[in-house]
Order: structure tokens, then sequence, then C-alpha cells
């Protein structure tokens, strides 16, 4: 895998589902922020969609558990779930080849 | 933060659910008709190669012998018949003899694979009621996050039908090899703490991961005020029945 050919390719977008309260959402929310400023700086967007606020969203994109990270393009979507801490095992996860 | 509040009543249910698994293995693994199986596996005696080529060369050479014999010994006069019937007879006798040999072999590598068919049906049913009872969910997810197998704590846990489960994209798990604390989504609005265990294994020739739940605690969505409140008790339809 080439780190450096993700960076220059498109924008990406990513979706991050939380469950605000918990701190392993939160833990999760701070590690992804981190990880994203050191890897792609302002060339990605994150949205984080709290599962309190809005419970429908889990059953619309088929959410088994959170903190669950989307990578919604470019294609392939990825989706990777449980602790984010690690920059390289997650960076490897979300651009896995086909 | 939310409190723990159930924990203690999980525990119990758990240590409870070890003895009871370890009592169904002592019941369906160790039982008595699988030991005899085990033991008439071992007792069947396996014909070897230079076994059957003595037999043949047996049954070749005996007619051959009487024949000469009877030449060397000039019986010929003795006999009413001629000495190449009688080692024709004999030839045939021998031959049914290897033949009823022959079938004696081909009963028992039948029989022998009946007890191997057997030992392994009772072996992969036990494996099997073991996973189905299991109080802790069991998924099994290939290498893109696709759930290829979910045991029934699964089903009670994410509150779907085991076949609408399979083929779901759950996602990759993170830390292989080690546990971590995720919240579970159960389809009734139902949060629920738990620890995640990952283990990487082979399923169907291609790299999976075994990932089981076990429960800490739940707590529930409220609509009016959207928010998770824990609750005292877990619900029986998300626990496995031990």
């Amino acid at each position: 895998m080439d780190l450096l050919n993700i960076k220059d390719c498109e924008m990406y977008k990513f979706q991050l589902y939380i469950l605000k309260d918990n701190t392993n959402s939160i833990r999760a929310i701070e590690e992804i922020r981190r990880i994203f400023e050191n890897e792609f700086h302002n060339q990605y967007t994150l949205d984080i969609i709290d599962l309190f606020m809005y419970p429908e969203k889990a059953q619309e994109n088929s959410i088994f558990a959170t903190p669950t990270l989307i990578k919604v393009s470019p294609a392939p979507i990825r989706r990777i779930i449980g602790d984010m801490s690690d920059r390289n095992k997650v960076l490897n996860a979300l651009s896995l080849d086909d | 933060m939310i409190e723990i509040i159930s924990m203690m009543p999980n525990l119990q249910i758990r240590n409870s659910f070890n003895q009871k698994l370890k009592n169904l293995c002592n019941l369906l693994c160790l039982n008595k008709e699988n030991r005899i199986m085990k033991n008439k596996i071992l007792n069947i005696p396996s014909m070897k190669k230079q076994q059957i080529f003595f037999e043949f060369i047996l049954t070749l050479m005996v007619p051959m012998f009487i024949y000469f014999f009877a030449e060397s010994m000039q019986f010929q006069e003795l006999l009413l018949i001629d000495k190449l019937y009688i080692s024709l007879i004999v030839f045939i006798i021998c031959l049914m003899w290897f033949i009823h040999r022959r079938i004696q072999e081909l009963q028992r590598e039948i029989i022998q694979r009946k007890v191997v068919e057997n030992a392994f049906y009772n072996s992969e049913s036990c494996l099997h009621k073991i996973i189905e009872k299991n109080a802790d969910g069991i998924i099994i997810v290939d290498g893109k996050g696709t759930i290829r197998f979910a045991n029934p704590a699964a089903k009670k846990l994410f509150g779907l039908e085991i076949e609408k489960l399979n083929g779901e994209l759950f996602g990759f798990p993170m830390t292989v090899g080690e546990t971590t604390e995720v919240n579970l989504l159960h389809r009734n609005g139902l949060a629920i703490i738990s620890e995640m265990r990952i283990v990487q294994l082979e399923w169907e020739g291609e790299k999976a991961y075994l990932t089981s739940f076990a429960i800490y605690h739940s707590f529930k969505n409220q609509n009016d005020s959207n928010k998770f409140i824990p609750i005292k008790k877990i619900p029986k339809e998300i626990t496995c029945e031990i």
C-alpha cells in the first residue's frame, strides 16, 4: 500500500458513528482526528454521526456497533470497528484493495 | 459516565455457563459410546500390501506344488482323475479363498470408514452444540468485514435473524488478537456495552476473524430525551438461555 498515492488523489469522505456519552466513542473521535490531520491535512471530510441523536441512522446504514468508521469515498467503501488508536492499522484497513 | 450496574449478575451467569459447558463436553465428547468407537478404530487391523502379495503367491504356488508333488511321487496310478484336474480344483479353491479374503478386507474397510464417519459426525455435532449454546455472541467476518457466520447468541445481541446477519457488512475488526470495548446496537433501540475479542482464523479457505462479544451491561434510548438510559437488568430477549 502506498500512502502517498492515497493522499494525492481526490478528497476523502469519512463517516464516524458514535454514541456520544461513551468514553470509547470520545476516544475514537480524538484518535481519528489526530490520524487524519496528520495524514490528509485538510483534504478530507469527517461526518461524526451521534446515534443518540439519530438512532434511525443505525438501521439505515446497517451499523452493528460503535465506534464504526466508514470510508465513503473514494471507492471501495471500507468499514472498520473498534479501537482506532493505531495509525498504521487504521490506514491499512481503510485502503484494502479488492 | 454511565454506571455499570448489572455487571455482577452477568458474571454469575457466565460462571454458571462455564460449568454447564464443562458438563456438556463431558457428556458429548467423552462419553462411553465415543470411547468404544475410538477403540474400534484402533482394533481394526489394516491389511498390508506385502500380505496381499503373499496370499496371491500362495494361491498360485499351492496348485503348482500339488501338481509337481503328484508327478514326482507318481501317484498317477492311485488317483482316479488326472493330476492336472486335481491341481485345477486346488487352484479354484485357492482362488476362492483369495477372493474371500479380499471381500473380508473390503468389509473391514467399510466398517472402519463408518466408524470414522460417526466419530467425525459426533465431534462436529459436539462443537456445533457448544457454539449454539454459547452465551457469548460469536460472528465470523471475512477480510472485507462481511459476516460469514453468526451463532444464536449473536442473533439475540443484534436483534436480527441469522439469515439476515449473514452477508451483512459488519466492519473490519481493528484489534486482532486483543480485546476492546464496543457498543453493540440492538434493533429494538438497546445499546449494549460489550467486550469484543478478535481471533484470526481460516474460514472456508480464506482469512477470517472470529469475533466474540461478552456483554457488560446495556442501556436504552429514550425517544423523548434522545439519551440512552442505563437499565438495571439485561432483558431476556438479548441474553442466551443457559
